[in-house]
């Protein structure tokens, strides 16, 4: 599943005490009982926005990359583990590696993939002073870290 | 709970002519009926009199009469005429509700009126284009509007529920992309080179592998346009064979939605029996849907408090759907309760 959430989109968490907006959780919605695994929010700094992911690290591990400039690259999420890209500044360019597919994804946009099978991402970043972080999540456990919503 | 500041399909074109037609909205009951120049008019369907529903009277010129007591209304509202007296009273008026005909469809804004605009719905050209054919259906589903939303967003279902319709195995297998755009979700599969399927095979004299894939557009809160079909492997999608759904889901109340139905194609349009077996072939997919659903509404009024869907990835356009539907939900409640402000905020497609 691969999922592209706009800044203006509707339904969107608002900015906690700290000013971070969670950007994108699993679970999506905690009303349901699900029990929270992680979470990856964007909020200003000093010097200017910052992405971070928090996680329950009992189940869930991340790394995360900052990509900046003109960088352009592929990205591997390996299968069960799953990868969230939040812009900071300027433009980034997500695709399928080998398809047509591609998104300009931009500051308060994010765009997350999980799934059962390797997968690999190109990321283009549009230039100037553009920067975006990639988080990989992992489960700690053999079972795939699957996204609910 | 509805949201009530959009545009809601009401009727057909064709169903609203000089005798009025009931019609219940949200709640709300309004009579449709079209003036002598052919002018669609939306009224509440409750005199103001004693209450009886104007539906069930008859059109006088432009106006609607009372088969009560016939007391008369405009295509305002207004009160036109009382049997038995000039002097028409002050509060003789009835709610009218924008109005607006488009490709066949009959919308109604239920919300407040001074923000109804029409540019706001959603394109739906394709029942009505000559290069396109189209077949319909209009259903009564006896389930929350909710479910209808769930069910056209995860068409995995296809797999199980119309397995010896329109459903193939390998649906499920292909995973979704999900975005979410203003007020709009979609919700996109693609099956790469696979078979293609008996529609497009036998009316198109096709065989071997073609990319097959489904687009739920959703509108929230009330139009989802599925853009479906196959093309050559590799090939863009606008090349290939295309089928166009537009899915009008009007909530009547709580456990009741008007299903407003439009398939077309844009290949065989001059098959004249590919287009009988889609009409027949098709009510059996709807009639599917309504049973299970109906049966889905029945489960969700016995399921205890505190019992809660399991929703999993494939869901999450399900997910993203309904909180967008929460947050109109709850940007006119935020309105409402503040009346010295702007009383609400339209639906606008991407808004």
């Amino acid at each position: 599943m691969w999922m592209l959430v706009r800044a203006n989109a509707l339904g969107r968490d608002e900015p906690g005490p700290d000013g971070r907006r969670v950007l994108a959780a699993c679970p999506d919605t905690a009303e349901r009982g699900d029990p929270w695994r992680w979470s990856v929010g964007l909020q200003d700094g000093p010097d200017g926005a910052v992405a971070t992911a928090t996680t329950d690290e009992t189940y869930v591990v991340h790394r995360d990359e900052l990509f900046a400039g003109r960088h352009t690259g592929t990205v591997v999420r390996p299968a069960g583990d799953v990868l969230v890209v939040a812009v900071l500044r300027g433009e980034a360019l997500v695709a399928v590696e080998d398809g047509p597919w591609e998104r300009w994804v931009r500051p308060g946009d994010v765009f997350v993939l999980e799934g059962e099978d390797d997968e690999l991402l190109r990321i283009s970043l549009a230039g100037g002073d553009s920067a975006a972080t990639v988080f990989v999540l992992s489960p700690t456990t053999p079972r795939a870290l699957r996204w609910v919503p | 709970m509805f949201v009530l500041n959009t545009w809601y399909v009401a009727a057909w074109s064709h169903e609203v002519a000089r005798q009025p037609v009931r019609r219940v909205i949200c709640e709300q009951p309004i009579v449709l009926f079209r003036t002598r120049a052919g002018a669609p008019v939306a009224l509440a369907d409750r005199c103001a009199h004693r209450a009886f529903p104007l539906s069930a009277g008859r059109c006088i010129d432009d106006s609607v009469e009372c088969g009560y007591h016939g007391f008369t209304y405009g295509p305002d509202g207004a009160c036109t005429k009382v049997p038995a007296q000039t002097t028409i009273p002050e509060r003789a008026r009835v709610r009218s509700y924008p109005i607006h005909e488009k490709d066949g469809w009959i919308w109604v804004w239920t919300g407040e009126a001074e923000l109804a605009d029409p540019a706001d719905i959603p394109d739906t050209h394709w029942m009505a284009d000559p290069e396109w054919a189209t077949v319909t259906h209009s259903v009564h589903f006896k389930c929350r509007a909710d479910l209808i939303h769930d069910n056209l967003l995860d068409l995995t279902h296809e797999s199980f529920l119309h397995k010896t319709t329109v459903g193939d195995d390998y649906i499920y297998e292909h995973g979704i992309t999900v975005e979410v755009e203003g007020n709009v979700v979609n919700v996109d599969r693609l099956m790469p080179s696979v078979e293609a399927p008996p529609l497009y095979a036998d009316t198109m004299n096709i065989s071997g592998n073609y990319d097959r894939f489904h687009c739920t557009e959703f509108f929230v809160p009330n139009l989802h346009v599925l853009h479906s079909g196959i093309t050559g492997e590799g090939r863009p999608r606008e090349e290939g064979y295309l089928i166009k759904v537009l899915n009008g889901i009007t909530p009547i109340d709580a456990e009741n939605a008007w299903y407003y139905y439009a398939f077309s194609r844009n290949f065989a349009i001059d098959n004249e029996t590919a287009t009988g077996q889609l009409k027949e072939g098709l009510a059996v997919v709807l009639k599917e849907d309504a049973e299970a659903l109906e049966a889905q509404e029945i489960g969700m009024q016995g399921r205890p408090a505190g019992e809660f869907d399991v929703l999993i990835a494939q869901d999450g356009g399900v997910a993203k759907a309904r909180r967008v539907m929460n947050a109109l939900l709850k940007q006119e409640q935020s309105a409402a309760a503040a009346p010295t402000a702007r009383r609400g905020v339209p639906v606008r497609a991407g808004s």
